[in-house]
């Protein structure tokens, strides 16, 4: 006979969540991603950017991360969200 | 969560501040939404998170990821940053919950347009209350999933999360109330939950201390 669990306290409900493989239907073909050059957050999250909006890329086509420093990025940051209209969350 | 300016992107910076509630006491214990990378899955992941759980083996191999090997599949992805992998860990260094997400998803609720997707999502078999009789942790999950939505905000994603799992009452229970949409399940047989852009954002704003 199975033991029958007494619950006495509540514990974290998230389910195992993951499947072998992404299905292909909730995924979308984004060339630029596929790159081992950035390693700092700030460097992968730009280079992101610039990938998942290609408008945004040819505005900023001329982009040298690596020739940056990090004030430089932050800008080109402040840049790219305000083109693409990502605001402060207030 | 996380008590940071969101207007100059500090959050996006890790380690985060977050919260984790102890399910005994009921007290908040401040945690960090850290990287996860190859070497600490190996480390404090696999063997750290499936023993002395006071269960039998047969038992523990019921979960759905008792095989999964996470130092595998982030190490399979370390070249593409299309993949992105974090974990919560507690003050003692241990991990509460893991995540491997993709910023190449697809919206299932608005063709065309693009949004985060979590491939895995765990909490460590400690913090279940399914299979220990004393879990140490709850928030991890949902902390994970707000980082989720973050992350599709500030990558003008509009904070859109999809997610696919086995069907399964825990899966449906859980996600319809983290505010995700279920999409009717198709062929695959698996079921998907979309965080639209509007329940995204209020999650985000409930769950990050914004200055």
């Amino acid at each position: 006979m199975s033991k029958i669990r007494t619950k006495s306290r509540s514990g974290d409900p998230t389910p195992v969540t993951g499947v072998v493989a992404a299905p292909a239907r909730l995924l979308r073909p984004v060339p630029g991603l596929d790159v081992s050059a950035p390693t700092s957050q700030l460097d992968k999250h730009i280079t992101r950017l610039l990938a998942l909006h290609k408008n945004v890329s040819v505005k900023f086509r001329k982009v040298d991360l690596a020739a940056m420093d990090d004030t430089t990025k932050r800008a080109l940051l402040a840049s790219i969200n305000r083109v693409l209209g990502i605001e402060p969350l207030t | 969560m996380a008590e940071a300016t969101a207007d100059d992107f500090e959050l996006l910076e890790l380690p985060v501040r977050a919260w984790l509630t102890h399910c005994d006491s009921g007290k908040k214990h401040e945690a960090q939404i850290v990287e996860l990378t190859a070497k600490v899955a190996k480390t404090k992941m696999g063997a750290a998170w499936w023993s002395n759980l006071g269960v039998s083996k047969s038992v523990r191999e019921q979960e759905g990821d008792h095989h999964w090997d996470w130092a595998a599949e982030i190490g399979k992805h370390r070249n593409s940053l299309a993949v992105e992998s974090v974990a919560v860990e507690s003050p003692n260094g241990d991990l509460q919950a893991a995540m491997i997400y993709r910023v190449d998803g697809q919206s299932t609720l608005e063709p065309g347009a693009g949004a985060v997707f979590i491939d895995r999502l765990a909490t460590a078999p400690r913090n279940r209350d399914w299979l220990v009789d004393s879990p140490a942790f709850r928030g991890g999950g949902t902390t994970l999933l707000s980082w989720a939505a973050y992350q599709s905000y500030a990558l003008g994603l509009a904070g859109r999360v999809v997610v696919a799992t086995l069907p399964s009452p825990r899966s449906i229970a859980f996600y319809k109330s983290a505010g995700f949409k279920a999409v009717k399940s198709e062929k695959d047989g698996m079921d998907v939950f979309e965080l639209e852009s509007a329940a995204a954002l209020n999650k985000i704003k409930q769950t990050l201390k914004v200055k």
